[in-house]
């Protein structure tokens, strides 16, 4: 009977063995597993940024709750595409999470709505951007690095994540050409990405 | 062009491009480690910004994800390294011990004609209860195995237990499309209990029954429409006197 637990226990060879990776990830293999409980536990790990995310990003708390819901649901559902060697478990919960609150957002809205809200929002970006400082460490490191882009480039930032705008209507809303928009997007991340000290 | 592409490694992470450049730029993607790498590290970027938003949802929303999930079937993975999905042979440890102790086949089948089905297309927990239940009769003091033509496969029986397990290794898919192998349990004067019924998984079988063998004469095997018959109507495929 030991032999046959060893056997279960390392029959999965390609993946890292168990104990090593953060929390999330150890939890999110063992989710890809059906570990239920697990997942109970990944969920009390990942649900507040997923559901901070998706209220950012479509404003309305019964939205958000259903977007969450959906990512959550993602998580159990799809965990098993989880590769840790292309990222770690929380950015691959995040890209979910904005993917579908994004979705959503398209959906709800038409992209002149979403354009002239932006528009209209567009010249406080920085500090809508900014404005829930305070909340945590994380938040404050994130309020420091938005301070060391160009406004063009925390605008893009802001219109294109929080706002679920696309590139083309980014360019649109600041007035930059197209190529200056997804310029502007990248190397603004490239500089936060460095500024935080993300691997 | 893949100097454009490479430009949309922002636009990318942030969903920001339409469907099509999505396409194309995944496409790129795939042919492109400096980009992946790219991709990679702005995703974690992307997640730290978005991590800076978190905020407690509503605790109903705790109990909902977690009832849904219990009826929530999941996808399997790309490799075939989760465990759920192991072929039969790696999944379990038994084969090796067993096969070393002479190992095994029981059948056992209720007389009440209430036999366990024990068939490939089982779950993983029937599987693991199955394997145990094989593993508690094959170590019995009374255990005692038969080999079975049929494949490389055995009978391990114990009386006192009431029990037995019919496993075996490269046992032929039953000759007939849509039919299954069936066990029977004859006994001295003629008459037949139904056993469980079984199919291949890769070749491997296990079948377990419970119930009297003490007037039991021999096993049978025979090949039946799916889900059995009360009285063997096929071919009989296999023979063990015991």
């Amino acid at each position: 009977v030991r032999e046959h637990e060893r056997r279960l226990r390392t029959v999965p060879g390609e993946h890292p063995p168990p104990g090593t990776g953060t929390p999330a990830e150890r939890l999110l293999r063992l989710v890809a597993h059906g570990d239920a409980e697990a997942f109970e536990d990944l969920y009390d790990v990942v649900a507040a940024p997923v559901y901070g995310l998706a209220l950012r990003i479509v404003r309305n708390p019964g939205m958000a709750e259903e977007v969450s819901q959906e990512v959550l649901m993602d998580v159990w559902r799809l965990a098993a595409r989880f590769d840790p060697s292309r990222g770690s478990a929380m950015a691959w919960v995040m890209t979910l999470a904005h993917r579908r609150a994004v979705d959503r957002v398209r959906r709800e809205e038409s992209q002149t709505e979403r354009t002239q809200r932006a528009g209209a929002l567009a010249p406080e970006a920085g500090d809508d951007v900014a404005q829930k400082v305070e909340r945590s460490l994380d938040a404050a490191r994130v309020h420091r690095a938005l301070g060391t882009l160009t406004s063009v480039q925390r605008e893009a930032i802001d219109l294109a994540f929080f706002r679920g705008l696309t590139h083309p209507e980014v360019s649109a809303a600041l007035g930059v050409p197209l190529g200056t928009a997804k310029t502007r997007i990248r190397d603004g991340l490239i500089k936060l990405r460095d500024v935080l000290g993300v691997e | 062009m893949a100097e454009n592409l490479h430009a949309l490694t922002g636009a990318y992470v942030l969903d920001a491009l339409d469907a099509d450049e999505t396409a194309a730029f995944e496409a790129h993607l795939a042919g492109c480690a400096e980009c992946r790498e790219e991709v990679a590290s702005l995703r974690e970027t992307a997640a730290f910004l978005g991590r800076a938003e978190a905020q407690s949802p509503p605790p109903a929303l705790r109990r909902r994800v977690l009832d849904a999930i219990t009826t929530t079937t999941q996808e399997r993975g790309p490799q075939p390294s989760p465990a759920p999905e192991l072929p039969f042979r790696r999944r379990f440890g038994w084969r090796r011990p067993l096969a070393a102790a002479a190992a095994v086949i029981m059948v056992g089948g209720l007389a009440a004609g209430g036999a366990v089905v024990y068939r490939d297309h089982r779950s993983d927990q029937q599987a693991v209860a199955a394997e145990a239940q094989m593993m508690r009769i094959a170590t019995a003091p009374d255990a005692v195995s038969h080999p079975v033509e049929l494949g490389t496969s055995h009978v391990v029986m114990s009386l006192a237990m009431s029990a037995a397990a019919l496993v075996g290794e490269h046992v032929p898919a039953p000759p007939d499309r849509g039919m299954v192998y069936q066990v029977w349990m004859v006994h001295g004067d003629g008459s037949t209990a139904a056993g469980p019924t079984f199919t291949p998984d890769d070749g491997d079988v296990l079948a377990i029954v419970k119930g009297d063998l003490s007037t039991v004469s021999e096993l049978m095997v025979t090949e039946e429409p799916d889900g059995g018959s009360p009285a063997p109507t096929g071919p009989k495929v296999a023979v063990v006197a015991l």
